[in-house]
């Protein structure tokens, strides 16, 4: 769904004149006067501090909650804000020249403050955040400001203030700061174009000011220490990773990496080389858990969704036309949504993204995106399979496809992004999610794939009642809740069935509670792993299996177990992976080995045996840190270590040119054949 | 350390160009002060003295001072064996499995209730306990023999006894829990307690506990600024013996501790509401 900002119709307010950009002076912003109270800049380009709020007579929310005060900053009013999740908007426009701002907001309270700009000529908007500046009164109010950003003015230029949390906020200010050099708006091609500079990002196919999403960076030097602020700061969000991150085998294959970066990220640069340094330090883990997110890239849109889902497979169809990579897997277009497709149809090959192969490509962009997602075992590419769909707008230049209709595959297709329409928000299109599933094995489940929380079961689509075989699809563990009930209804049914396949192939996890009814349907009791939480500083844990075993033996009082003493172990059961983690890893974990399990998929699950901390800086730096491993009764330390499938199976490029689900008739055939007459 | 807007001559807003430190309060970049130790200063705007102090037949009734501050806290103490003993990255739109968690829980996970601005004793941020109310923060465990813990509180009353501290396992049944006892029975003049003591480390991960003591309705109690470092010694010394207030609320942090170390899905899989997506073109 596509919420543009609205170009605002208030008049310009009282304080924002327009020969503010005419006589530009130094960002002074706003002084106190002697009694405390703030008087804005008299240059200011925008200023408002709440006295006599207009609303917007486009605004379909409440009126803005303005209140008299006592306490206000500035003036006598200020502006209550009790949001939950839809944010308080302003619309302002901005002066017509083009310009350098800072905008500077004071609250009161635990305040989420951005700006989004745009152009009335519907050239690319940016997104601006406003952070604490250290600047603070007796009475609670705190200066949040924005770092430096460039305004198209000429274009027709206004800005949106978004407010979320439940604060007071009084006095935003934009004041011009012709000391900064002014970026000018420039098209770009490429996550990694650099035209946008070191302190900008290209983001669906336009510069992005990048240094305005992320807070400052300490400057100077800490007189105590004798050190730079910055590198005290980097070595805190260093030792961070070091100190915290819990996974064995990560720490040995991936930290030094992630610790490299953020000591570049301390070496110098602007403030998004800093964060941006950061980010990519948590990325390098490799770690399911371990992800970052920023308000920013969420607020980001790009004008070109696409609406196919990929997934790995065996392009069996179309090898002799372009290569098959050694080493990874190809990629095939599990299915589309109706609308918005560029072209493609369940069956077509993904062949390369900017001249990479796709899986490549998604990993190349490590220190570009945000939502970089991936599996704590190396030899998985789900994670990334499943978010090509999202990243290829948003970083790519061109894509190249081998079409495939009706199974005669053409010569491969160059598709440069920039090729494709902008979306038309009235063109009816019907977005699918991606969920791994070419078909769903029973009946329910929507369309749009939006299987969520939901769950689904029934009989096994294409089979005889008398056949007795059940399904079920569903995609979390959560342990609790409604989809926790419907997990144990579909379990019930099964006390008939003869054979039971599950469609677990987007595994979100949950909690180790989640998997148990059905790990209760296929084998007896037994102790599973015990999970380790990180306990020291410098734990790299056991050395040896002797070593794991002992670790084990420590903590077998509270290992995790599963499995009832009434299992149906006569039962077959087939169980479907691919993009799973956390608790669904637990989920095969404790079903491989069982009687008459059988697991199907195309490479090993996540291996992401763990759990997390969040951590949140004002919401403009988001992560959290996986600190925790798990160990077997065997000895051996598992995250990294996904559950490998009894039977890898790719889907096949010439099963779904025809509509055909690879994995779900193999695993259909095997229940068969096991099931006993 | 200074905290307080003390130790300068009142220096208001208008003439404050030479009262700052680097950067100055022309610049709008962000800038911290130091006093002459170094230690985080903050003055501005007007002076040292409270509101009712300043004003004068003569002077304007002032209504606030300006301070200036790190706003990432104290990260100096790089080797802070809390994930985020400041309280800077606590909190937000991040609320589930935050490093902090309150006890007693609503539900299961709670953040514990967080103050903004200048109550705090560093940063921007920190954690305030409501009457009865306890608080863990967590963290991991040393190789050394000892752990040493310094925390900053500020009780609703001058008296720090009012505040239970302690370190221990996280998530441990029934282990025990080696109390921290505040450098002194009454807070300085900003009211803040110092809490500072050397416990022996423990075979397992650490957490510190707070509880605020009293059940009083407006007992309210900020806790800031604590670091846990590795110690050379397990400590010595007569302390005060834990409440069975505080050993209630600690094991009632345990289990929420126990619940939280199990699997749980990544951020993406609950994407942001939609509300927050795709707000500029």
């Amino acid at each position: 769904m596509r919420l543009p900002l609205r170009p605002p119709r208030l008049l310009f307010p009282a304080a924002c004149v327009a020969v503010c950009a005419a006589f530009p002076r130094p960002a002074s912003a706003e002084d106190f006067a002697a009694d405390g109270s703030l008087t804005f800049d008299p240059q200011a380009a925008y200023a408002n501090g709440f006295e006599a709020q207009v609303p917007d007579p486009d605004a379909s929310g409440p009126p803005l909650d303005v209140v008299e005060d006592a306490a206000s900053i500035e003036g006598s009013h200020l502006l209550r804000v009790d949001t939950a999740w839809q944010p308080l908007e302003i619309p302002f426009r901005l002066p017509s020249a083009q310009a350098v701002y800072r905008a500077s907001l004071w609250v009161r309270g635990n305040a989420i403050a951005a700006l989004g700009t745009g152009y009335d000529d519907d050239a690319a908007g940016d997104f601006v955040q406003l952070f604490p500046t250290g600047r603070m009164t007796s009475d609670d109010w705190i200066e949040l400001q924005s770092a430096p950003f460039s305004v198209e003015g000429p274009r027709g230029a206004y800005g949106v203030l978004i407010l979320m949390g439940s604060f007071d906020a009084d006095a935003i200010e934009l004041v011009a700061d012709p000391a900064e050099l002014f970026t000018p708006l420039r098209a770009c091609s490429g996550a990694a174009d650099p035209i946008c500079g070191p302190e900008g990002q290209c983001f669906a196919q336009w510069c992005r000011q990048a240094s305005a999403w992320v807070p400052p960076v300490p400057e100077g030097d800490d007189p105590d220490l004798g050190m730079p602020r910055r590198a005290l700061l980097a070595r805190s969000l260093e030792n961070r990773l070091r100190f915290f991150f819990g996974p064995y085998e990560n720490r040995r294959l991936d930290l030094p990496a992630a610790l490299a970066q953020m000591q570049s990220a301390a070496s110098g640069g602007g403030r998004w080389r800093f964060w941006n340094g950061f980010a990519t330090a948590i990325h390098r883990l490799h770690d399911w858990h371990s992800d970052t997110s920023a308000i920013a890239s969420w607020a980001l849109d790009n004008r070109r969704s696409l609406n196919v889902c990929f997934l790995e497979g065996d392009a069996d169809l179309s090898h002799a036309i372009a290569a098959k990579d050694p080493d990874l897997p190809d990629i095939l277009v599990a299915y589309t949504g109706s609308g918005r497709t560029w072209g493609l149809s369940q069956g077509d090959r993904l062949v390369a993204i900017d001249g990479q192969h796709p899986i490549a490509w998604m990993r190349s962009l490590i220190a570009y995106d945000w939502d970089y997602f991936s599996p704590n075992d190396h030899t998985g590419w789900a994670e990334f399979a499943e978010r090509m769909r999202s990243s290829i707008p948003r970083y790519a230049r061109s894509i190249t496809v081998v079409r495939c209709p009706g199974g005669a595959c053409s010569a491969p297709e160059e598709i440069a992004v920039t090729s494709i329409p902008e979306d038309d928000p009235e063109d009816g299109a019907t977005i699918v999610r991606c969920d791994n599933r070419p078909t769903h094995i029973v009946d329910g489940v929507p369309e749009s794939h939006g299987v969520g929380e939901k769950v689904f079961g029934g009989l096994v689509k294409g089979t005889q009642a008398d056949e007795k075989l059940y399904g079920m699809v569903w995609d979390t563990l959560y342990g609790s809740g409604s989809s926790d009930a419907a997990i144990k209804a579909e379990v019930a049914k099964w006390a008939e069935a003869k054979g039971v396949l599950l469609d677990h192939r987007t595994g979100n996890g949950g909690t180790s509670a989640g998997p148990e009814p059905i790990v209760g349907f296929v084998r007896p009791p037994g102790k599973v792993l015990v999970d380790l939480w990180r306990n020291f500083s410098d734990d790299e844990g056991p050395k040896d299996q002797a070593e794991g075993l002992a670790l084990y033996e420590a903590n077998k009082a509270s290992a995790w177990s599963a499995g009832s003493s009434s299992a149906k172990t006569d039962v077959p059961v087939a169980l479907l992976i691919t993009r799973c983690g956390s608790a669904s890893d637990y989920l095969p974990q404790a079903m491989k080995g069982a009687p008459r399990v059988r697991i199907f998929g195309p490479h090993p699950t996540a291996g992401a045996f763990s759990s997390y901390m969040s951590l949140d800086y004002w919401s403009g730096i988001m992560h959290r840190l996986s600190m925790q491993d798990a160990i077997t009764p065997d000895g051996a330390a598992l995250v990294a270590h996904g559950v490998e499938p009894d039977e890898i199976v790719l889907p096949r490029q010439s099963d779904l040119i025809l509509g055909k689900d690879t994995l779900a008739e193999r695993a259909l055939a095997w229940l068969r054949a096991e099931v006993t007459p | 350390m200074s905290r307080q807007a003390s130790g300068l001559l009142p220096c208001f807003a208008l003439a404050l160009a030479g009262c700052w430190g680097e950067g100055g309060y022309a610049s709008p970049a962000p800038s911290w002060s130091q006093d002459a130790s170094g230690a985080e200063t903050s003055v501005d705007a007007a002076s040292d003295s409270t509101p009712a102090e300043a004003a004068t037949d003569s002077a304007p009734q002032l209504k606030r001072t300006v301070l200036l501050r790190d706003p990432f806290g104290n990260y100096r103490e790089g080797d802070n064996l809390l994930i985020d003993g400041d309280f800077e990255w606590t909190g937000g739109l991040m609320s589930s499995q935050t490093p902090w968690w309150v006890s007693p829980m609503l539900i299961s996970w709670s953040a514990p209730d967080m103050l903004v601005g200048a109550r705090c004793h560093s940063g921007m941020k920190c954690a305030v306990l409501g009457p009865s109310q306890s608080i863990a923060g967590a963290g991991v465990g040393t190789r050394e023999p000892g752990l040493q813990l310094s925390a900053w509180i500020h009780p609703a009353l001058p008296d720090c006894s009012l505040v239970s501290v302690s370190v221990g396992l996280c998530a441990g049944i029934m282990s025990a829990v080696h109390p921290i006892d505040s450098v002194s029975s009454a807070p300085d003049a900003d009211g803040w307690c110092r809490f500072d003591g050397v416990v022996p480390a423990g075979t397992s991960r650490a957490c510190v506990f707070v509880s605020n003591e009293s059940d009083a309705d407006e007992a309210r109690v900020i806790v800031d600024d604590l670091v846990l470092r590795p110690a050379s010694h397990a400590g010595s010394g007569l302390r005060r013996l834990p409440s069975p207030r505080h050993l209630a609320a600690v094991e009632q942090l345990r289990k929420g501790a126990r619940e939280l170390f199990q699997p749980r899905p990544p951020a993406w899989t609950s994407p942001p509401p939609v509300e927050l997506r795709s707000k500029v073109r």
